[in-house]
């Protein structure tokens, strides 16, 4: 089943901001993502059992702040202590998660529907970011990801590429067109390409 | 703005955080009796020093664990963090 | 003697005088925000705490940006406006909210505190019922109620103060 945009409100392709005289090519692209599989996995604090011997597409899970372990299709971002949120384009994913993750020691919840997702891609992606979130983006890293606040949204931003900067924000799904508006408008300095 | 160092995150602004008072208060133990004033104390009277305060803050927009914090009342400086279960020397 | 008390921090702002727009005090019931114009014509705007303890008579960016954003959803002609100067004092926030006149257990030692943000308008009462405590060494029946145990005894006032736990509200 495909979902929902949370965006379809909002979300209008063509250019905007100071985008005339530049090449379309170096534009900021700003789009929305559907169509993941969202699911946080939380391991319960009295639970004695090893989340490393667990392989979900894979991958292994990893206890550590800003990490992100990935393959093509699935990545799993660090959320806290043993606090993940797997994040994949194979759907049918879950059903093995939820067999994997059993549920006397995992809490596994689908989150798919509960996200709006806005990718930016391209030179000033970071800039855009810095202009609503006080986060020291100099030190975020391809494959990083942190928890952290836009304009008073909460938000997770995971950084795909760093050649142009691609990152990925997931907000709640009510706060989709908020975040949307704050990150577009901050855009317009730069001029962006919304597909 | 006050940056704060999670000791699950890193440095992260302190927007990211929510406060939660005095860390060096403890709840009366469970199960036994609790006199009065030992729950006044708990719930109300607070020593609001200057200085050296131990304090407890949530991550909440970041790993959303209760961390300890030990900060200046007079100069807002922060010189130690700790997890939440972390001994204090 | 251990008080029922917070020291806090809480900011204040002024911009630069404009031409007479706002001739009352104006707040914000859903947040923590005021606004008057003095009469040099700068409008002078506050509210929120800035949440942790602090002796510091001085405080941070997002509190204010906080309480200005309140400010400009309810006069957006406020965005235009250039800060003159903020300044932050530190505030004697009580538990609940309310003040503290009393008598303690110690002979001599009289309380009249934890006046939170506000206080300057209560000050004739205030100074006339902690003068009638102090002069007859008991307490008035106006100030009954502001009595230093009344958080040990469960007797909290029934009003709508805010204390030390602002973000709880």
């Amino acid at each position: 089943m495909s979902l929902i945009s949370a965006l379809a409100n909002i979300h209008t392709t063509g250019q905007f901001g100071d985008h005339e005289g530049k090449n379309e090519n170096d534009l900021l692209k700003i789009s929305e993502n559907q169509n993941l599989l969202i699911v946080q996995i939380v391991q319960y604090k009295n639970s004695i059992l090893s989340f490393e011997s667990i392989e979900i597409d894979g991958l292994k899970l990893k206890n550590e702040p800003l990490n992100v372990v990935f393959n093509n299709d699935t990545r799993v971002l660090w959320n806290g202590p043993k606090n993940w949120l797997l994040v994949s384009k194979k759907k049918d994913l879950l059903t093995s998660i939820s067999k994997k993750f059993i549920e006397t020691d995992f809490a596994v919840t689908d989150l798919s529907h509960s996200k709006a997702i806005i990718e930016i891609e391209g030179q000033e992606a970071k800039e855009v970011l810095k202009k609503g979130c006080p986060f020291n983006f100099n030190i975020l890293e391809k494959n990083n990801s942190i928890n952290s606040i836009y304009n008073g949204i909460a938000l997770t931003i995971d950084m795909l590429d760093d050649n142009p900067d691609k990152v990925r924000l997931f907000a709640l799904r009510s706060f989709g067109e908020s975040l949307y508006h704050s990150i577009t408008d901050a855009s317009l300095e730069f001029g962006f390409k919304s597909i | 703005m006050l940056y704060i160092k999670c000791p699950h995150c890193g440095m992260r602004p302190q927007i990211e955080f929510s406060y939660g008072g005095d860390a060096s208060v403890k709840r009366p133990e469970l199960n036994k009796d609790v006199s009065d004033q030992d729950w006044d104390d708990f719930v109300y009277n607070r020593k609001s020093l200057r200085g050296k305060h131990l304090e407890l803050w949530q991550h909440i927009s970041g790993c959303r664990q209760w961390i300890k914090v030990e900060r200046d009342t007079s100069t807002h400086e922060i010189s130690r963090t700790f997890k939440a279960d972390e001994e204090v020397a | 003697m251990t008080l029922p008390i917070e020291t806090h921090l809480l900011q204040a702002c002024v911009s630069e005088p404009v031409k007479p727009v706002l001739d009352s005090v104006v707040t914000f019931g859903a947040g923590h925000f005021y606004v008057s114009q003095s009469d040099k014509g700068e409008m002078v705007m506050g509210g929120d705490l800035d949440g942790y303890n602090s002796y510091a008579q001085r405080g941070n960016l997002p509190t204010l940006q906080h309480v200005l954003t309140e400010g400009i959803a309810m006069m957006p002609f406020l965005s235009k406006l250039k800060m003159l100067r903020t300044w932050g004092g530190i505030m004697d926030m009580s538990m609940d909210g309310s003040p503290i006149i009393d008598k303690t257990h110690i002979e001599g030692l009289y309380l009249n505190c934890g006046w939170c943000y506000g206080g300057f308008k209560a000050t004739p009462a205030s100074g006339w019922t902690f003068a009638h405590t102090i002069a007859q060494d008991r307490v008035h029946e106006l100030n009954a109620g502001y009595s230093l145990n009344r958080f040990s005894t469960g007797h909290l006032i029934d009003e709508k103060g805010l204390g030390t736990k602002t973000w709880i509200s």
